[in-house]
């Protein structure tokens, strides 16, 4: 046992408190300063940082928390900032704040040094998914055109490029029937059903009854006229199957010239959609302007959400014990256990912030600037421990506008996370509003004086409901181009000046991954009541142009089909239907024949019987 | 200079003075103390323990300075280790969670890998290097002494323009 020893270390102990007595506002600031910028990924900068030892208090002058998206400007910084230590979790190496007064936030300001920091690697968030799922649903919105209705001029040289299937169809057919009409020609020419039924007819002709006299003869003939009958019975069925053939070939072509019709209306659909005369529905015309604009606002407020997800962890992520691979030398990988007391690593019980944003800012015009006075409660890094949700509640003024509040609650303490986010503003101006859109009959931007806005966001897991609704008074649409260079545009247009007081309500609801997007506002009904009578109807008129022009095409090409197909089908029809007749003809004159000699038959045979009665009688007779 | 100066220390004391006890304790503390990451609980308890046992200092501090260059090679082990003391071993988990909910405790850091990792191999292996550095020494002054100085790198290095220039600075005031 060494007895100076306790000599020794008083004295080294002594020697490294007076030391780091000296040093700490130095090695805490840069401490917190590196911590912050790893977390950040830009840098952050604290400015005349002090630990007071004897009460655990903290100030410092300013801090500057840079932009990772631009290592030239801040993201915020602070004005001076005071806070108080409570002692008796500093023994659990937890650091909670009871109360933090920041004062002086300014947001987007300039900075002097680059504050470039290497960024960590970031892990898809939430935010990911719902703004994929915004940016098809706006993708999908329809085009809105109104060109078609000016195209008339222009459907001759559409027509030489769209070709129409109809015509082709017909003209198709028109071959089809020369080629089949043809064929029928050429088989009819060398069919010999003719001969065959005269040869038939003069055979008949010369079985003559009054030749034969005897019973034998009457038998023999009636042989002839049953073979003759049925030679004249496979002619009609040679016949009858040359008919149906010719049916069969000309029915196919009627079945092509009748579907004509069909396509006809295939090509009026299709040339409708080419020149942008599809069926207007102004319904979604709220969504067409406002759909980027919102996806735009949207997208800001989720930033901040998906930073409260990812800083704000809840009981499932905060005790995972998923093993680091390989953690940078020295550090390692702290673990989490099951707590027993109610400190969490880091909480900030209360935040009492005072803070002025906007372009003002940046023009140093703080008289000008958008001034947020509010307080946070239960910042803390890991809520489960601390088992009470963060809330804050901001008031947003301007010195020329009226005030609005902005109210959250972060509920990160069980295993799901759930976030509510409401913001109401009152009279305040709305400015103006890019819609990003370039058709001429369209507004490029709104410019709105006064307004109103209520919009609450609630997101539990990943299961998003978010709605924001907009009353604004005095507003003004702007288009790119002063002047309207038609009627249906200057209509249009008009609507839009019509249009003071603006109602506007966007939804969006679903989980992340399959969001659905609903905009309403009162241009839709506008548009139900003015202009959809006034766009319909040049619609109707341009379709009906191009309904006429697309039949007058069609039409003209199947009329010659048509034609053509029923002279050709006449024609083999009327000879294979005469060569029909004729062979039933004779068949007739046969039966009538093959009956005569049936009953001169009966008659000789009774003849004969009763010859046969009478000998046998007197034979019989004693 | 600070580097020779140290290694002449050490030899000194390998050739006289303390035991081969005292410095082997104070090899095999410098030794665990140089493991670890500097700023924990346990850390500034192993040098408290060191300055009131008496071991050799100048051993316990080449022996920090030696093992602080090992514990870097080896720093994927000790989170390798110490990933599965903190969580492999069931029967060890109450401890652990008895330990995060203490007051001051948490400030040993035991709930990093790299910390209770090298700790524990400080742990297994403070009795080896004991007495290996115990035997190391007695060999040392029995004999081996005379032999290390005839070694060709032994002669180069005290040879060398540098040691001879350090050694003339050295004697000046003697």
């Amino acid at each position: 046992m060494r007895k100076g020893a306790l000599y020794l270390l008083l004295v080294v102990a002594l020697l490294t408190g007076i030391v780091l007595y000296f040093v700490r506002d130095r090695r805490i600031e840069s401490f917190i300063e590196r911590t912050a910028s790893d977390s950040n990924g830009g840098k952050v900068e604290i400015d005349n940082f002090h630990f007071s030892v004897l009460n655990l208090t903290c100030k410092f002058d300013r801090l500057q928390w840079t932009d990772p998206s631009d290592r030239w400007r801040n993201l915020f910084e602070t004005g001076p900032v005071e806070f108080g230590m409570e002692a008796r979790p500093l023994f659990w190496k937890k650091f909670i704040i009871n109360e933090m007064k920041v004062s002086g936030v300014m947001a987007g300001t300039q900075r002097a040094t680059d504050g470039y920091w290497p960024k960590p690697p970031e892990e898809p968030g939430i935010l990911d998914d719902v703004m994929k799922s915004i940016e098809t649903e706006v993708r999908s919105l329809p085009a809105f055109q109104l060109a078609g209705l000016k195209q008339k001029a222009n459907l001759d040289s559409l027509l030489s490029i769209v070709p129409l299937q109809a015509v082709q169809s017909a003209m198709a057919l028109r071959n089809d029937v020369d080629t089949t009409g043809a064929h029928w020609q050429d088989f009819l020419k060398t069919y010999d059903a003719k001969q065959k039924i005269e040869a038939l007819e003069n055979q008949a002709k010369a079985v003559s009854l009054a030749d034969t006299k005897d019973l034998n003869g009457l038998v023999s003939t009636l042989q002839k006229v049953n073979d003759l009958r049925t030679n004249a019975n496979a002619l009609r069925q040679e016949i009858t199957e040359t008919k149906k053939r010719a049916e069969g070939d000309f029915g196919r072509l009627t079945g092509v010239a009748k579907n004509l019709d069909n396509l006809a209306k295939t090509d009026f659909e299709t040339l409708k959609q080419k020149i942008g005369l599809s069926d207007f529905d102004f319904k979604d015309v709220g969504k067409f302007l406002f759909g980027n604009p919102f996806r735009e606002r949207f997208q800001g407020v989720m930033q901040y959400i998906d930073l409260g997800r990812r800083y704000w962890p809840t009981a499932q992520k905060l005790m995972a014990v998923n093993k680091v691979q390989n953690p940078p030398r020295f550090k390692g990988q702290d673990l989490a256990f099951p707590r027993t007391f109610a400190y969490p690593e880091f909480l900030i019980r209360n935040l009492h912030l005072s803070a002025a944003v906007g372009s003002a800012v940046r023009r140093n015009d703080l008289g000008e600037a958008i001034q947020i006075i509010g307080e946070a409660s239960g910042i803390t890094n890991e809520p489960p421990v601390y088992g009470r949700p963060t809330t804050f509640a901001l008031d947003v003024s301007k010195q020329s506008s009226n005030a609005y509040a902005i109210s959250g609650v972060l509920d990160h303490t069980g295993t799901v996370a759930a976030d509510t986010l409401r913001v109401g503003a009152a009279n305040f101006r709305l400015g103006k509003i890019d819609f990003k859109q370039s058709k001429a009959f369209l507004p490029s931007q709104l410019d709105g004086q006064r307004g109103t806005v209520n919009a609450t966001l609630a997101l539990r897991g990943d299961e998003l409901r978010a709605q924001a609704k907009l009353s604004i008074d005095q507003a003004e649409f702007v288009f790119a181009d002063s002047a309207a260079s038609d009627i249906l545009t200057q209509a249009i247009r008009g609507v839009f000046a019509e249009v003071n007081d603006f109602r506007f309500s966007a939804t969006v609801a679903g989980p992340a991954r399959d969001l659905k997007f609903r905009i309403s506002s009162n241009l839709d009904e506008l548009f139900a009541q003015r202009v959809r009578g006034v766009v319909q109807e040049g619609v109707n008129r341009a379709q009906q142009e191009l309904r006429q022009r697309v039949d007058k095409e069609v039409g003209a090409a199947r009329q010659q089909a048509e034609t053509e197909l029923g002279a050709k089908q006449a024609l083999v029809m009327n000879e294979v239907n005469k060569y029909e007749k004729m062979v039933q003809d004779q068949l007739a004159i046969l039966d009538t024949k093959k009956q005569e000699i049936e009953k001169k038959i009966e008659a000789e045979k009774k003849k004969g019987q009763e010859k046969l009665k009478k000998g046998l009688e007197k034979l019989l007779k004693p | 200079m600070f580097f020779l100066q140290f290694i002449s220390q050490f030899i000194k004391v390998l050739r006289a003075g303390a035991t081969p006890g005292q410095i082997a304790g104070g090899f095999a503390l410098g030794f665990m103390i140089g493991l670890m990451p500097f700023l924990t609980l346990q850390g500034i308890g192993l040098m408290v323990i060191l300055f009131f046992l008496n071991v050799n200092l100048a051993a316990a501090s080449f022996a920090i300075f030696f093992s602080s260059f090992i514990a870097f090679l080896f720093d994927p082990l000790f989170h390798n280790l110490g990933f599965y003391v903190l969580t492999g071993i069931p029967a060890l988990q109450s401890l652990w969670t008895a330990l995060y909910n203490m007051p001051v405790a948490p400030l040993s850091r035991f709930n990093n890998t790299v910390v209770t990792g090298s700790f524990v191999s400080g742990l297994l292996l403070a009795l080896p290097v004991f007495l290996l550095i115990r035997k190391g020494v007695i060999s040392y002054r029995a004999g081996l002494e005379e032999k290390i100085k005839r070694w060709k790198i032994v002669r180069w290095i005290t040879g060398s323009k540098l040691a001879t220039w350090y050694f003339k600075i050295r004697d000046l005031g003697e």
